[in-house]
């Protein structure tokens, strides 16, 4: 046996997966009766159509022909990814203030063509600054400008 | 006549210089937030509700309601430039409006998107003064029998969504539907693949999976391989459509309106179908379907008419009953009781200023929208043609923002990173998002509904077809699935002998 | 610097971990309240009744103390996800919390809550009553609260009471009724009111408890029928409807609004939020503004909005119990 198709095989072994994750996560909710269903119907039958789903295009891949998945973009996935967990993270505690900049740079690694010269940096702290602007000051989203780290150390107005 | 009285009201209470000041503070904040994606008109209206505290009733009323349609046009805007569907109706704008984007014809799909919904309005309009009350009757026979049927039906139109392999979109809706029952099951309150976090106790954000799909994923795929594919757009092809392009568009626009006024009249979820509909509609119908998904400009027109269509139409349940068909409905309620008026079926009789003035400024804002858009698209398309290098890390943050936005909870953010790996991943396989997405948005109400008519019938499934609105529909569904499937079937055969 | 000593002096005595005696010259704080933006958590999204009351106790709050009160909604796992934020907060007094019947409820209805309610809160004072309605759709045969009760009796089967989720108090308020009629009405739970009130005005279902606020429109325009309202005496804006506990006798069921503070917030701090809420819930421009959220404005001390709640934890507890409410 030869993996013919190598995108419906690998769509078709994450459908098994997940499904087989759904119906085992909903292991012990309540079924009920097809006529009065309990929280645990739903998940159930759509956890074995989407391994049903799963199944045949694991076996499709298998005689029929089909593209080769590539190569991953692990540079881009891993760069973009952490930049979102740090920005996450940075903006309660840090701010906003350190946050995107944070996102920016981490996320500009992805990338082999980005330049780091001033006129990206001018163009980081003016982002950085009609972000605050427009977001904080002006929509009024509660983000703190500088966060937890700050508190006692700055006067409580300059957080947001 | 008494429509043109009433009209002839409205206008008077919308044309006054105050009101028309809100409606285009309204349209041009609407503009302004649906572009940046993540903040919707709900977070927004929520956040600019006490500044309506000062204002006088009907000019708070066309505010809000201006900031509500600007930021469907807002949001078909970034959907078209970066792929990045802000609210439910503008994942399937993003579909071939970023095709034709990328292919340089930006200017053409956004005015487009203008064109359709300024006339989608302007006939949703007149249907609502109308027709507004016999409407919002009609809608009241909509039981949950037959909710669920129109569910079922708008799912089977999804598969044609996908312009890939019809397993791959089959199982990409039913993983969407899972991933919507995430949450508090209604009838039994019990917590659903919560993990015990109380952030997950309400489902996933809508805005957080299209954002990591969608966004993140695009993202990752445009640059894992920029050193052989260049991704910024450096030519622009005309910013008016042709002649040509005004010919396709007529009809998937006139479609659009009508299926997006049909579904925008029902409270229970029917807007959210519209553009899908719609764009389905036109996938099977229009003579160009081989174009769709490659950057057809019927599926830029139709999707954006029905989406606006609906849009407008919710506002009958929420005007002549007080029932909110959305959370930027329910916003709305809450500003009239902050204004001192009891919503409900006596708004039109006892503040027919009120009610008439809310609808005529709906065609004014419609038509300032219209004027303050088309000249801002050259601004739009010469922004995209920024190199991608330093234009990706923007779209990052916008999305960061608009996702903290929603709850000012950074776990939406660890959510929105998750479902970038998930949507890149699924991309390299060629399964696409969006039948995720519709799969996402309907589950949660197809089991609701299919529950709930169960449980009132006391077990009997015959409700579904014995009603005959619901039987329809299912019958309707049935067809269709047959023609979906038929064909894929044959290519499969045809492909069999071929390799025998 | 001595601001930011202040500062830690009260967040080690929020910790527990100085004897109140040295909180003496925290008094002086009393004076400086508020010092910066007073954030006034809703547990509820925008838009709502609780929202609604939020803002407008925040506005009359912030007149009156001279500084500036901002609501901000953390909705989200019926009130929790913001209480648990309101009650993790700072105990100076710049966070706030609008309590309602739903922080009693949830101390018993959600046992793996990660805060206690009436341990770790500080009361302020209460704003006011919002009792709910029993509502019909005019198809069902019957006039007043007896005849309802006698229909339903025999026709248990034929109806369905649409309430907008488990643990609602509309939910709370129908199972009162069911644990003191004995009748068994099939529930049927929603997302919110607004879907009940299509439903029922579809007549896809027959009766409901719905909140007086958005149920007298209707009952006045005669699209619904009212049958009684939940309060211990009639209201105000629907006086033809008897209260149930004129047939059931002590039957009451009512949600209540009120302010609470994290543990540990200054008693000054509290004492001076609960005169001017009270100032506020005399002046009749206010209890104006307040009227179409449906509130019955109710001023009592602090100390008595503690007992209320703990009261009212103790009365749902049992209908919770003895109705076999859970969330499994």
């Amino acid at each position: 046996m030869r993996i013919r198709a190598e995108k419906d095989f690998w769509a078709g072994f994450l459908y098994l997966a997940i499904a087989a994750g759904f119906l085992w996560l909903g292991r012990d909710y309540r079924l009920g009766t097809a006529s009065r269903m309990g929280p645990g119907y739903f998940p159930l039958v759509l956890g074995w159509i989407l391994f049903a789903f799963g199944a045949l295009s694991l076996l499709r891949s298998f005689w029929t022909d089909g593209e080769r998945v590539g190569g991953i973009g692990f540079r881009p996935l891993v760069a973009i990814t952490l930049a979102v967990i740090a920005f996450a993270a940075l903006v309660p505690t840090a701010g906003l203030i350190f946050a995107l900049p944070a996102l920016v740079v981490i996320s500009a690694t992805a990338s082999r063509q980005t330049v780091y010269d001033l006129r990206s940096a001018l163009a980081l702290i003016a982002l950085t600054v009609f972000c605050i602007l427009v977001f904080v000051k002006g929509l009024g989203v509660p983000m703190p400008i500088l966060g937890s780290w700050f508190d006692g150390l700055v006067p409580p107005s300059w957080q947001r | 006549m008494e429509l043109f009285a009433n009209l002839g009201l409205g206008l008077e209470t919308a044309i006054t210089p105050v009101n028309l000041l809100y409606a285009l503070v309204g349209v041009f904040l609407g503009t302004a937030i649906g572009v940046l994606p993540g903040l919707g008109p709900a977070a927004t209206i929520a956040m600019l509700l006490p500044a309506t505290f000062v204002m006088p009733p009907v000019t708070a009323l066309i505010m809000l309601a201006g900031i509500f349609y600007g930021a469907q046009y807002g949001g078909s805007t970034t959907a078209i430039l970066v792929n990045l569907p802000g609210e439910t109706s503008s994942v399937v704008t993003a579909l071939d409006g970023y095709q034709m984007a990328r292919q340089g014809k930006a200017g053409r799909a956004l005015a487009t998107a203008a064109l359709s919904s300024f006339f989608a309005g302007t006939v949703c309009t007149l249907l609502i003064a109308l027709f507004a009350p016999p409407l919002a009757e009609i809608a009241l026979q909509f039981g949950p029998a037959e909710y669920f049927s129109l569910m079922v039906l708008g799912l089977i139109a999804s598969i044609v969504l996908a312009h890939g392999s019809i397993l791959h979109a089959l199982g990409m809706i039913v993983l969407g539907l899972l991933l919507g029952l995430i949450g508090t099951d209604v009838n039994s309150s019990t917590q659903r693949y919560t993990f015990g976090l109380p952030e997950l106790s309400d489902g996933i954000g809508f805005v957080i999976v299209a954002m990591g799909m969608f966004g993140i994923g695009e993202i990752v795929a445009n640059l894992e391989n920029e050193a052989t594919r260049d991704v910024t757009i450096k030519k622009v092809t005309g910013l008016f459509p042709t002649r040509e392009d005004f010919r396709r568009m007529v009809a998937p626009t006139l479609r659009g309106t009508a299926l997006g006024s049909i579904l925008g009249i029902l409270p229970g979820g029917g807007a959210a179908l519209a553009s899908f509909g719609a764009y389905a509609l036109e996938k099977k119908v229009s003579r160009n379907r081989h174009e769709f998904g490659k950057g057809a400009i019927e599926g830029v027109a139709a999707p954006e008419a029905a989406n606006n269509a609906g849009a407008q139409m919710s506002f009958i349940p929420m005007l002549t009953l007080g029932i909110p068909s959305n959370p930027v409905m329910a916003l709305m309620i809450g500003a009239m009781i902050i204004q001192g008026i009891q919503p409900g079926p006596s708004v039109m009789t006892e503040q027919p200023a009120l009610f008439w003035g809310v609808i005529a400024s709906m065609w004014l804002g419609n038509l300032m929208l219209l004027v303050l858009n088309l000249p801002l698209i050259g601004i739009w398309v010469r922004m995209i043609t920024i190199p991608y290098r330093y234009l990706y890390p923007m779209i990052v943050v916008f999305c960061a923002i608009g996702v903290y936005s929603l709850n000012n909870a950074h776990f939406d953010l660890y959510l929105m990173a998750l479902f970038g790996v998930v949507g890149y991943v699924f991309k390299k396989l060629d399964c696409e998002p969006a039948p995720l997405l519709l799969g996402f948005i309907l589950g949660p109400m197809m089991e609701e509904f299919l529950r709930r008519a169960l449980l009132l019938s006391k077990g009997d499934p015959t409700v579904l077809v014995s009603r005959p609105i619901s039987a329809a529909m299912l019958a309707l569904a049935a067809v269709l699935l047959t023609l979906v499937l038929l064909p894929s079937f044959s290519r499969t055969r045809e492909q069999a002998f071929q390799d025998d | 610097m001595s601001t930011i000593s202040r500062r830690r002096l009260l967040q080690l005595a929020a910790a527990g971990l100085m004897p109140a005696a040295a909180l003496r010259p925290v008094a002086a704080l009393a004076q400086a309240y508020p010092s910066r933006p007073v954030k006034l958590i809703s547990p509820y999204a925008a838009g709502g009744a609780t929202d609604i009351i939020a803002r407008f106790i925040g506005q009359w709050l912030g007149e009156r103390l001279n500084g500036s009160f901002f609501v901000e909604n953390r909705a989200g796992s019926g009130s929790n996800i913001g209480t648990e934020a309101a009650l993790r907060s700072d105990p100076d007094g710049h966070t706030l919390l609008l309590a309602s019947t739903a922080n009693a409820v949830n101390a018993t209805l959600y046992p793996k809550l990660k805060f206690d309610f009436i341990r770790d809160s500080e009361p302020i004072g209460l704003i006011g009553t919002l009792p709910n309605v029993l509502v019909i759709h005019p198809s069902v045969p019957v006039k007043t609260l007896s005849e309802f009760i006698a229909y339903a009796k025999v026709n248990a089967s034929k109806l369905s009471v649409g309430l907008p989720g488990i643990g609602s108090p509309q939910h709370l308020s129908a199972a009162l009724f069911q644990t003191m009629t004995g009748i068994d009405l099939p529930f049927l739970q929603y997302k919110g009111g607004g879907p009940v009130i299509n439903d029922l005005i579809g007549g896809h279902v027959q009766a409901s408890f719905a909140s007086s606020a958005s149920s007298a429109e209707y009952i006045r325009a005669g699209t619904l029928r009212g049958i009684a309202v939940t309060s211990a005496r009639r209201l105000t804006i629907l006086p033809d409807l008897p209260a149930i506990g004129e047939i059931l006798p002590g039957y009451e069921a009512t949600n209540f609004y009120g302010l609470s503070a994290p543990k540990g917030t200054p008693q000054p701090v509290i004492e001076a939020l609960s005169k001017e809420l009270n100032a506020g819930l005399a002046n009749p421009e206010l209890v104006a503004k307040l009227a179409p959220t449906g509130l019955t404005p109710h001023a009592i001390s602090a100390a008595e909005f503690g007992a209320l709640i703990t009261s009212e934890t103790e009365k749902w507890r049992k209908v919770i119990k003895s109705a076999g409410i859970t969330m499994d």
